[in-house]
């Protein structure tokens, strides 16, 4: 299926990130549009969209509650029918003051103390990965790293921390593309996809009722805000989030790494020589190569520095530009393996900042050290294919592997 | 210097006070609180 709105020729009056250009060139059409005089780029596609540029005004954007809201985070050709302040997957579609309750409760599941115990789990599967590759023959062998590797990390932990079956991976891959990727395509078109999530979920709740253990979907069904156990559509909307958010963003951070590392030899044996450097080289991956972008829809005419914006028009959130703005950072458009002073914008901005950044950060780190452990040189070995849409990091890369520990 | 609560929160240990094998740490965390709420007095 391909866009209804073809190829871009001006990004600042025209921008699209679902075509295909925009995830391929990010970071050049970030600083065309500075370097243009353009911090907010717009577009008629989508019904109207905005998509500020600076730190200063995602920033700004994602502050604001107010004038913007989150009853829509995936720029699409329709508009949500779910409304605030719930939205259909709680707390991220949600606004104040519903939001607060929403997310509070699914913090303790996320907190360090909670997520840290999965490290282990987290480094068997990678090296449970890298083991099936099979025969590696250092200077020839070539492997792809994300499908071979990225995509299955935070999918396989997310999917059991929710208790599902263990052999939906690739089901819930297909839902995250088309909920994430298909945006530029006829509402009746996505209306009309055979995923039937909700009935996956409404049967996955359905057996926790029956059989209740220790796992999130558990959690979300035995949890309370103001004494009352939360709505089913509730339940079911905080699952498609969890499983949605967790899947192709980290999956896409790990792909990224590894494609810098690919092309970055210094970086590469900086990582590999010196381990304490991770805690600064996690942060600049996550800077410099930030997957998600998110978005809001515009609550009420307003005008916005100069820009009439309307009701229900969208406003992308790009956090990766933001964090390439060289008004904010030293360097931005370089890589700084150990930058010290990082404040990047990757989990987002605001009441909205991510709640899985923990379990985030945690795959990101290990699924770097044990690929670097076990492949301590390698190189990009072809083209990189980008994925589309709000969520940016390789879908296809291969490399070839230069030495195998 | 800092705990984590059951809720993610990160909360000073102690009177906040600053061990001097601790400063550069203490500093990297005024350097990277991404809402800016940590300072140093000295």
């Amino acid at each position: 299926m391909t866009g209804i709105y073809g190829p871009v020729t001006d990004w600042a009056t025209d921008i699209d990130h679902a075509e295909p250009e925009y995830n391929e060139r990010a970071h050049e059409i970030w600083d065309e549009l500075r370097e243009g005089g353009c911090p907010i780029a717009h577009t008629d596609r989508y019904g109207g969209m905005w998509a500020p540029i600076t730190h200063e005004l995602v920033k700004e954007v994602a502050y604001d509650t107010e004038h913007f809201t989150s009853r829509g985070v995936i720029v699409n050709t329709g508009r949500p029918i779910a409304e605030a302040p719930v939205g259909p997957a709680p707390p991220i579609t949600s606004d104040p003051p519903f939001h607060q309750h929403a997310r509070r409760l699914l913090l303790p599941p996320f907190a360090p103390k909670m997520i840290d115990p999965w490290e282990p789990e987290i480094r068997r599967l990678c090296n449970g990965l890298l083991d099936d590759m099979g025969e590696i023959e250092p200077g020839t062998s070539i492997i792809d790293a994300a499908l071979q590797y990225a995509q299955h990390i935070p999918v396989n932990v997310i999917s059991r921390m929710l208790g599902f079956p263990p052999d939906d991976d690739d089901y819930f891959r297909r839902c995250v593309h088309e909920f994430i990727e298909l945006v530029n395509v006829p509402v009746e078109i996505r209306d009309q996809s055979d995923l039937h999530l909700d009935e996956y979920l409404d049967r996955q709740i359905e057996e926790h009722r029956d059989h209740p253990r220790d796992d999130l979907t558990t959690y979300l069904l035995n949890a309370e805000i103001g004494g009352n156990k939360l709505s089913h559509e509730h339940v079911r909307g905080s699952m498609v989030l969890l499983l949605i958010a967790g899947i192709d963003t980290t999956w896409s951070a790990i792909g990224s790494s590894i494609w810098h590392l690919a092309q970055h030899p210094a970086d590469l044996e900086r990582i590999v020589d010196d381990p304490d450097v991770m805690l600064f080289a996690l942060e600049e991956f996550l800077r410099a190569y930030a997957p998600v972008t998110m978005a809001r829809l515009v609550a009420q005419d307003h005008d916005f520095h100069g820009c009439p914006m309307k009701e229900n028009e969208w406003v992308l959130l790009p956090f990766p530009a933001a964090n390439r703005d060289p008004a904010m950072f030293d360097d931005a458009g370089g890589f700084v393996i150990d930058r010290e002073e990082n404040r990047h914008a990757a989990f987002g901005l605001g009441i909205h900042r991510c709640l899985g950044s923990n379990l985030a950060r945690l795959e990101l780190k290990v699924a770097i050290q044990e690929f670097v452990a076990r492949f301590p040189k390698f190189e990009l070995a072809g083209d990189t294919t980008w994925s589309v849409g709000q969520i940016r990091g390789p879908r296809v890369l291969p490399v070839r592997v230069l030495e195998r520990a | 210097l800092f705990d984590v609560d059951d809720y993610g929160t990160a909360i000073v240990i102690g009177d906040g006070s600053v061990a001097p094998e601790l400063e550069d740490k203490a500093r990297l965390a005024v350097a990277n609180c991404p809402e800016y709420a940590i300072t140093i007095s000295e």
